[in-house]
């Protein structure tokens, strides 16, 4: 099964922007992430704000379990999606007017800064004029309304979703006069921004953040955002953001999608320090020299070692290439990649893999159970990425989930690597015994 | 407009086929739609007991040109390629939303795809608009025993089929585990439970058992098409406390011409029964406790003619889902005396209803016990359940050991909770 799969894919060395990496197979899953729902995910991000979610119930159940269930967890979300859904009769008959006394309500009941709405693939096959019927109510509302579409027929990642999303608070956004020293912060996902290392070591050095988008920033902040001097944009959906805001407002950007490896994440210090004329230098060294004492501890224990690396984008920011030099650099065999997309910022890293003779088969990340056969074909000791603990465990391959670290930032986000990378994950011993007694004792 | 804040969409046709599907070990489902469909639910499925839609489910990739185009030949690769690759004995395919709407003709497709394929193939073309989930439930089950099961070769007395126990039901794997621990005191085992944990061999036998015992509703149909078609019998209830129980056993007894033995029984009742009777003091007056029960019309009838009629407690409010019973179910808890009957009432009507009646304990699903925020006790009966797990077998509400684990429950949830006797 393995020789099969190895047929589609693509070894680092041919890697090129012209390669097109071929589905493993047609029937997938879970295939691409959905758009909507990586919106859905976002929009509670935005204080003071409600986001009106129209579309078949298929696709609002889920909406509604996702954030449900989200409220189980350290990080819940505001309760603030509201839900519009299609019925057959709406089909045939057209939701125009049922949206528009929707929203009119809505702002009525609700009285939010902004409201946003949010399509589903549906409302894009129906036809109907989506941006006209906002464009018309918006005038018998005093809410700014923001629309959304996020048909995932048309994509095959959730980043076209995220990107209409930071797309669209460009409406918010007024002209300002330039404060020096003001920066905003795009496409970092974290409950509590002022703590990371970024925005701490920006602001010893007197730089102000006026936004960090998504993460919790009001419509009166978002406002305001084009005072900023530079936007510091963190992950590629916010680029479309940045690149109109620089359009508009002239505001300029520096895009550094997350680093692993410690030259890498320097560089990214030293681009925004070079770009907002402040001097970071000591710091920058002293928090490199502490990981890569880290990394030189670690090394040991990974000597000999093998991992594939999968799953990270789509769940989780930053560039797989420079994650797979971190591991090299921590004396890991690599032995292959599951692959979503390949990121602006990943093709100088593939340059410099390639030109350091690594090479090993990347697949496409869309179907679970190929990326099984890949597996376990390869036999890794780890598997670096996003995935089910349980199956890990069945196919005896040690799961190091890196998801903790998108809390994080430049060299404390390393800190956060190397530690995941250093420990079993919690769970995975018993999991491992009692499949390996399940196997080996033969359970009915 | 109710916009769902604190509530949920009622989950369509289209979960109902995927969940009436997922119990079936040799079946897998390939839905036309974009695959974000099918990565969105592993998050429904996840709190079936974290039940996982890998390798059951997948999508067929349907992307913007095959919108634009009307094409099919993604879905038809993607059939072909589930039967040749995992060689299931039965494969489903099913509209989502997006094909239901651009009119794809899946029924056409699935006639052509037929000669080439090895697996049994069914289609179910609703895509979420043909009503709630539990009409997709039906429509499986009826699909599967009207195209699924055959002639009987011979019927075997003392086997029976229970019907209607799909993924989403809430604390099946208790119940069920009680149900056939109850059946084999008759010495009556269980050829299939359509459609939770079965394969297709055990279906296609389904005609030669001697009784189809309908545990949830949305089966009532299929046991009708299975008389007309088989002359097989049926008999539709849950069997709540030890009253309940005794008199499902008789009912059973009576169809098989099975002879109770009554020592047995007695047994059961000695180990398991506990009655509220016993708990009950001048200063713990379980009776006056007011409770409401929300949930599948099968549960809130038995647990509130249990509650009432053998706990002697006072249930004020009982909440039903819309369904073809509903009627017939309202009209059995009213004569059980219950003051407030609602229907797939909206949050608001349902929270005004909870605080009405001064509650002390209220039954149902998450959502709704989050309604019923001011309710002391607050227990789990009824699905969705997205904060709390049933995988452990034994925590029945159904049989003797579910009698005495509703009282278990009740107790020890009223003396966490000693505000309700002052309340």
């Amino acid at each position: 099964m393995i020789g099969e799969l190895m047929k589609k894919a693509v070894w680092l060395r041919d890697l090129n922007m012209d390669r097109v990496f071929e589905k493993t197979a047609q029937a997938q899953f879970p295939g691409s992430p959905c758009a909507f729902r990586a919106v859905a995910g976002t929009l509670p991000l935005i204080k003071n704000s409600y986001a009106l979610l129209l579309g078949p119930e298929i696709c609002l159940y889920n909406a509604k379990l996702t954030m449900s269930i989200r409220s189980l967890t350290d990080e819940p979300l505001p309760n603030n999606l509201l839900f519009l859904v299609f019925s057959n009769q709406d089909i045939i008959f057209g939701v125009s007017d049922k949206i528009k006394t929707a929203i009119k309500d809505i702002c009525t009941r609700y009285k939010p800064e902004v409201l946003f709405i949010v399509t589903t693939c549906l409302q894009e096959i129906i036809g109907e004029d989506f941006d006209s019927l906002l464009e018309e109510t918006a005038k018998e509302v005093a809410v700014p309304l923001l629309g959304i579409h996020t048909e995932n027929f048309t994509c095959d990642s959730a980043a076209p979703g995220l990107e209409n999303t930071s797309l669209a608070l460009i409406n918010l956004m007024k002209p300002q006069k330039t404060e020096k020293n003001a920066i905003n912060i795009l496409g970092l996902r974290i409950q509590k921004p002022q703590k990371t290392e970024l925005v701490k070591l920006l602001h010893e050095k007197g730089i102000i953040v006026k936004n960090v988008f998504p993460s919790f920033c009001t419509p009166q902040e978002l406002e305001k955002a084009p005072a900023a001097e530079l936007n510091l944009v963190m992950e590629q959906s916010s680029l479309a953001l940045a690149e109109e805001m620089q359009a508009r407002f002239g505001c300029k950007y520096v895009y550094c999608e997350r680093p692993y490896t410690p030259d890498e994440i320097a560089r990214m210090y030293n681009r925004i320090a070079e770009a907002l004329k402040i001097n970071l230098k000591d710091e920058i060294q002293e928090m490199k020299n502490e990981v890569q004492e880290k990394m030189r501890r670690l090394k040991t224990n990974f000597a000999g070692k093998s991992c594939v690396i999968g799953m990270l984008q789509g769940v989780q920011s930053g560039r797989y290439f420079d994650l797979a030099e971190l591991l090299l650099l921590l004396g890991m065999e690599i032995k292959g990649m599951i692959l979503r997309e390949v990121l602006r910022d990943d093709w100088e890293d593939i340059k410099r893999l390639k030109a350091a003779g690594y090479d090993f088969p990347i697949i496409d990340a869309g179907n679970t159970l190929q990326n099984e056969i890949f597996l376990t074909g390869l036999q890794p000791d780890f598997y670096i990425g996003n995935g089910d603990i349980e199956h890990f465990a069945k196919m005896g391959i040690e799961p190091k989930n890196l998801m903790l670290v998108f809390r994080k930032t430049g060299f404390s986000a390393l800190k956060e690597v190397l530690e995941l990378l250093g420990k079993t994950p919690p769970g995975y011993k018993t999991l491992l015994y009692k499949e390996q007694i399940v196997k080996k004792w033969g359970a009915v | 407009m109710d916009y769902l804040e604190n509530s949920f969409p009622v989950p369509s046709d289209y979960f109902g086929v995927l969940w009436a599907l997922a119990g079936i070990k040799d079946a897998k489902v390939v839905e036309h739609g974009s695959t974000g469909t099918v990565a969105y639910n592993t998050v429904n499925f996840g709190i079936l007991n974290r039940l996982k839609p890998k390798g059951k489910l997948f999508s067929s990739g349907l992307d913007e040109d095959d919108v634009v185009m009307g094409r099919e030949e993604k879905l038809i690769t993607a059939v072909k390629e589930v039967d040749r690759l995992y060689q299931p004995k039965l494969l489903s395919i099913v509209a989502t939303g997006v094909t239901s709407v651009i009119g794809l003709d899946i029924n056409g497709i699935a006639d052509e795809l037929r000669k080439d394929i090895k697996a049994k193939l069914l289609t179910f073309p609703g895509g979420g608009f043909r009503g709630s989930y539990r009409d997709g439930i039906e429509e499986v089950f009826l699909s599967l025993a009207g195209e699924v099961v055959q002639e009987p070769r011979e019927k075997h007395n003392g086997i029976v089929n229970l019907l209607g126990v799909s993924v989403d039901s809430f604390n099946h794997v208790s119940d069920l585990q009680e149900i056939k621990r109850l059946l084999g005191l008759l010495g009556i085992s269980v050829n299939t439970v359509f459609t939770q944990n079965t394969e297709l061999r055990a279906i296609k036998k389904m005609s030669e058992a001697e009784l189809n015992l309908v545990v949830y509703d949305t089966a009532i149909e299929t046991a009708r098409l299975l008389e007309k078609r088989f002359g097989t019998p049926w008999l539709y209830g849950m069997p709540f406390g030890i009253k309940g129980t005794v008199k499902w056993l008789e009912n059973i007894a009576e169809l098989t011409g099975v002879k109770i033995n009554r020592a047995v029984i007695a047994d059961e009742i000695k180990k398991y029964g506990q009655t509220m009777g016993a708990f009950t003091s001048f200063m713990k007056p379980f009776n006056r406790l007011r409770i409401g029960v929300s949930g599948s019309n099968e549960y809130v009838k038995g647990l509130a003619d249990f509650l009432i009629n053998e706990c002697e407690m006072d249930v004020r409010l009982a909440v039903i889902q819309a369904s073809k019973l509903q009627e017939r179910t309202a009209r059995e808890l009213q004569q059980l005396g219950i003051g407030k009957i609602l229907i797939e009432p909206d949050v608001n009507a349902l929270k005004d209803s909870i605080e009405n009646n001064n509650l002390h304990i209220f039954f149902g699903n998450t959502y709704e016990l989050k309604i019923a925020a001011k309710v002391p006790i607050k227990i789990h009966a009824a699905f969705p359940s997205f904060d709390y797990y049933n995988f452990h077998d034994g925590t029945p509400f159904l049989g003797f050991k579910g009698d005495g684990y509703i009282i278990q429950t009740l107790v020890n949830s009223v003396n966490q909770h000693p505000e309700v006797w002052r309340i």
